[in-house]
C-alpha cells in the first residue's frame, strides 16, 4: 500500500514535470528561433 | 498382424493434434476466430488484431511447438523482437516519421492536458495493485489507460511479460471504441457553454523549431528519465527524418515498409504469447475492467485539467481538448472535433486537439519510463 501510493505520488509528479520542461524547453526554442529570424529580417 | 496394425494407427492418432487438444485451447480458438473477424469483417484494429488473432490461434495448436522456447519459430519473434527490445522502438521510428508536433509547437500550454490524462493511468495502478494485483502487474495495467498500444506492450515485456497479449488486446479494443467511451465523459464533465468556447488561433511554427524540437526534447527527456530513452530516441530520430527533409526515402521507409512489417511481427508475436494457460485466468476479466476505468479515468482527468487551467488562463481552452490528452492517435483528436461541433458547428477543433493528442503520447512515454525507473529492478 505504501510502495504503491509512492510510486502513484512519484509518477504523477514526475509526468508533470518531464511535460513542464518539454513546455519551457518548447518555448525557449520557439523564442531563440523568432529572435534569430526577426533578427536576420531588420535591416 | 491386426494388433500390429492397428498400434501403429493408434501411435499415428497420438501423433496428431488431435489426440492432444484440450477445452482450453479450443476456447482460445474460438476467441481467435471471433478476433479474426472483427479484424476482417467489422475493421476493428484490422492491422494489429489481424496478426495477433492468427498468433493466438497458432500458439494454442497441439504439439505444433511455436512457443517451444529455443526452437519454436513465434518464440523467435518474440523473444528477438519483443523481449530483446527491438521491435516497440522500431515502431516507434515510424510513428516519429509519421507525427507533426506543429500543433503542440505552437499552442505548447496544450501539452498539460496530454500530462493531465497521465493521472488516470497512476489512479489505476493504484485501484488495481489494491485489489492484489503485485505492483508490476499494477503498473501494466494502469499504462493502458495512456491508450498508447507500443508503449504497453514495451512495459509489459519488462515488467509483466505474462500480461503482454492481455494488455495488448485490451488497449487496443479501448483505443477502437474511443468514438463509443468518450463522448459521455465528455459531456457529463463539461456545460454546452464550455464545449463552444473557441480556441485562439495558432500562430505559425518555423522549421527550425520543428527540427530543434526533436534533437532537444530527446536530450532533455532522456537525460530526465532515462529509463524512457529506447522509445524516445527512435520516437524523435523518426521525427528528425521527417522535419530535416533531406532524407525522404528513410522518412519514406520509416513510415511505410519498416512499419508495416514491424506491426507484422509485433502483431503475431503478441498473440503467440495468449497461450490458454496463461490467458484463461479469472484475472482477466480485472485487466479488461480496470483497463476500461484506465482509459475513462485518463479522458475525465485531461478534462478536469484542462478546466483547472481555465482558472488562470487569459485565453480559455475549451476543456473537450483534454480529451485528446490520451493518446488514441488521430481517433480521440476527432472524437473531440466531433463532439464540439455537436455543440457548434463552426468551431473547428481538430487541429488544436492534436496537440494534447500528440503530448499524450509524450506523457505515456514519460509515465511508462517512470514506471520502469521505479519498478524496473
Amino acid at each position: 500500500m505504501r510502495e504503491s501510493l509512492l510510486v502513484f505520488v512519484n509518477g504523477t509528479v514526475g509526468v508533470f514535470v518531464g511535460m513542464a520542461v518539454v513546455y519551457a524547453l518548447i518555448r525557449v526554442v520557439a523564442a531563440a528561433v523568432t529572435r534569430v529570424v526577426e533578427g536576420r529580417k531588420a535591416p | 498382424m491386426t494388433h500390429g496394425v492397428l498400434d501403429s494407427l493408434l501411435a499415428l492418432a497420438q501423433s496428431t493434434g488431435f489426440a492432444h487438444l484440450t477445452p482450453g485451447a479450443a476456447f482460445m480458438w474460438l476467441l481467435a476466430f471471433g478476433f479474426l473477424y472483427l479484424a476482417i469483417a467489422k475493421q476493428f484494429e484490422p492491422l494489429l488484431l489481424l496478426p495477433i488473432a492468427f498468433g493466438m490461434m497458432l500458439t494454442n495448436l497441439p504439439l505444433a511447438g511455436l512457443m517451444e522456447p529455443g526452437h519454436g519459430l513465434l518464440w523467435r519473434f518474440y523473444h528477438y523482437g519483443v523481449q530483446w527490445e527491438v521491435i516497440p522502438p522500431l515502431i516507434f521510428l515510424g510513428l516519429g516519421a509519421m507525427t507533426d508536433f506543429g500543433p503542440l509547437l505552437s499552442q505548447p500550454r496544450l501539452i498539460f492536458l496530454g500530462a493531465g490524462a497521465q493521472v488516470g493511468v497512476y489512479i489505476t495502478f493504484f485501484c488495481a495493485h489494491l485489489i492484489g494485483f503485485d505492483l508490476k502487474e499494477a503498473a501494466t495495467i494502469g499504462i493502458i489507460g495512456g491508450a498508447d498500444g507500443p508503449t504497453t506492450i514495451y512495459l509489459a515485456s519488462k515488467l509483466a511479460p505474462h500480461m503482454i497479449g492481455t494488455v495488448a488486446v485490451a488497449a487496443y479494443s479501448y483505443m477502437a471504441l474511443v468514438p463509443l467511451i468518450q463522448p459521455p465523459i465528455m459531456k457529463l464533465l463539461t456545460t454546452p457553454e464550455e464545449r463552444r468556447i473557441r480556441m485562439k488561433k495558432a500562430r505559425k511554427v518555423h522549421q527550425a523549431e520543428k527540427i530543434l524540437f526533436p534533437i532537444l526534447s530527446s536530450l532533455v527527456v532522456i537525460l530526465l528519465i532515462p529509463a524512457a530513452a529506447p522509445l524516445m530516441a527512435m520516437f524523435m530520430l523518426g521525427n528528425l527524418f521527417r522535419e530535416s527533409k533531406v532524407v525522404d526515402r528513410l522518412t519514406g521507409a520509416s513510415q511505410n515498409e519498416l512499419m508495416n512489417i514491424v506491426t507484422i511481427f509485433l502483431g503475431i508475436s503478441v498473440g503467440a504469447t495468449m497461450h490458454a494457460d496463461t490467458f484463461l485466468d479469472p484475472r482477466v476479466i480485472f485487466v479488461f475492467c480496470l483497463g476500461l476505468v484506465a482509459f475513462m479515468v485518463s479522458t475525465a482527468t485531461g478534462i478536469l485539467i484542462a478546466k483547472a487551467m481555465n482558472l488562470v488562463a487569459k485565453d480559455k481552452i475549451n476543456p473537450l481538448l483534454g480529451a485528446a490528452g490520451v493518446s488514441a492517435v488521430p481517433m480521440a483528436a476527432r472524437v473531440v472535433h466531433k463532439v464540439g461541433a455537436e455543440a457548434d458547428k463552426q468551431n473547428y477543433l481538430l487541429m488544436y486537439a492534436m496537440g494534447p493528442n500528440i503530448a499524450g503520447v509524450l506523457g505515456t512515454l514519460i509515465a511508462a519510463g517512470i514506471f520502469l525507473a521505479m519498478l524496473g529492478n
